[in-house]
């Protein structure tokens, strides 16, 4: 009789207890402040805390080593010994000709040698400005990446050229980190760089990763929602670093061709890949490119897919994310592009 | 003697089922009662305050910054940094967004289901 209540007890107690509170699900979270943004890191396994710690100097290592703006870092030091063949590391090398494929795919819409105009403007400082046109003029024959030559481990910049890795180093780190996670046998982990999201595998429940894409219009909503696993989610837009003179908002992503913020109706483009470095350079090439040529460049390389948000309030995403996505609330309406040109 | 004794043992079965069952539902029905927020300095905790029971709002000293701590909300009310990014974010009450100032090192975070597990953006 007695056993039987207390069988009954422990049934009834089964009922409100949680399932889940294994060690796979554990997880272990840390922020840190390095690239000039803060990186928020989430490792679930036994492993989590190793994993955060070694992620922690790899990311304080490559902060070093790719800053333009920091004078001893090897980009640093590259941008100074123009004229000459100087050896990189690998980071740095793989960086750039990421950087050069993606340049010559996109006819110099991105391009790292854009240093000269970034200086003119001030985004590198807290005194952002609009230069004169003659200034304009002046800097935009500076940058070419067809002035950057790369042999072996080696790279040659001409005189006057100064490169930044500012619009990939984030992306790189994303995906090295994601390495390191997946070589010390971390099979669940999502990392956000300042807003650069990159997944390894799945939630430890088996379920995809939530993302939501940030609302460029309020900053506190979502466009949409993206359901995915180990992809790079990377978002370029105008909205967080800009300054306003004369009445005219800047932000801080120039066209290399006309020296001044890429203007053409695109207020945020986000783009998901496997690769972080590919996903953080096509983000901002596709940004500056204009819906039309992003278009054009997703259907004669693929390999990503991509969400573009318009001023007017139109969301367009690529046809392989019909399914993972969806919008949040009624602010924007959602059209799916395929391959072959249709939109529905 | 024994039919009453298996009547109690259903009677007390089925009360505690009901009351599992009834757990279970208002654990999710009703609104959770906290509403936590956390202030972080160089990635170390330094405050934690429930929103839902702040009743006199009161600002957190912090060495270059100021927080306020309201019924419902919490904002960066002054800064020392160059660009006040984080004084002109205004007051949060969820957890999408994160009140961050990069100079100092302060993240302002309401801790909870905003129902994803990142965000992208720029």
């Amino acid at each position: 009789m007695k056993q039987k209540l207390i069988l009954a007890i422990c049934l009834s107690l089964a009922f409100l207890c949680f399932p889940g509170c294994s060690e796979a699900s554990r997880s272990s979270e840390s922020q840190i402040f390095a690239m000039d943004t803060v990186m928020n890191l989430t490792v679930y396994g036994g492993k989590a805390d190793a994993a955060l710690k070694a992620a922690a100097s790899k990311i304080y290592a490559l902060d070093d080593q790719l800053s333009a703006t920091k004078k001893d870092s090897e980009v640093s030091r590259l941008n100074a010994s123009a004229g000459v063949f100087t050896q990189v590391s690998e980071p740095v090398m793989k960086q750039i000709q990421t950087s050069l494929e993606v340049s010559e795919r996109s006819g110099g819409a991105y391009d790292i040698s854009i240093r000269p105009l970034v200086s003119l403007w001030g985004f590198d400082t807290n005194n952002a400005h609009v230069p004169s046109a003659s200034e304009i003029a002046a800097a935009k024959q500076l940058v070419n990446y067809r002035n950057i030559e790369v042999s072996g481990s080696a790279v040659k910049l001409k005189e006057g050229t100064q490169v930044t890795l500012a619009a990939i180093a984030k992306g790189y780190t994303s995906q090295t980190l994601i390495n390191l996670f997946r070589e010390m046998g971390v099979k669940s982990a999502v990392v956000s760089l300042g807003g650069n999201v990159q997944t390894l595998g799945t939630k430890p429940d088996g379920s995809k990763w939530r993302v939501g894409i940030q609302d460029p219009k309020s900053a506190s909503g979502f466009v949409g929602v993206l359901e995915t696993a180990d992809m790079a989610v990377v978002t370029s837009g105008g909205y967080q670093r800009y300054f306003d003179e004369g009445g005219k908002r800047y932000h801080h992503i120039l066209d290399p061709k006309t020296g001044y913020p890429a203007d053409n109706g695109l207020i945020s483009v986000t783009i998901v890949c496997p690769d972080g470095t590919l996903a953080d350079a096509l983000s901002t090439t596709l940004f500056v490119l204009g819906m039309e040529r992003a278009l054009e460049y997703w259907r004669t390389y693929g390999g990503f897919e991509a969400i573009f948000v318009t001023e007017d309030g139109k969301v367009a995403a690529t046809e392989g994310l019909r399914g993972c996505f969806s919008l949040s609330g009624g602010a924007y309406s959602l059209g799916f592009v395929s391959k072959s040109g249709a939109e529905s | 003697m024994k039919k009453v004794s298996n009547r109690r043992l259903i009677a007390i079965l089925a009360a505690l089922l009901v009351i599992s069952l009834a757990w279970m539902v208002l654990a999710r029905v009703l609104p959770r009662g906290a509403l936590i927020a956390e202030v972080y300095v160089d990635g170390r905790l330094v405050h934690t305050a429930d929103l839902n029971k702040v009743r006199e709002a009161y600002v957190l000293e912090l060495p270059h910054n100021k927080v306020l701590v309201e019924h419902g909300q919490i904002s960066m009310c002054e800064a020392d940094c160059p660009d006040h990014l984080c004084v002109k974010q205004g007051k949060i009450s969820g957890s999408a967004y994160p009140i961050v100032c990069l100079p100092n090192k302060v993240i302002i975070r309401i801790v909870g289901k905003s129902g994803v597990d990142a965000v992208s953006g720029r």
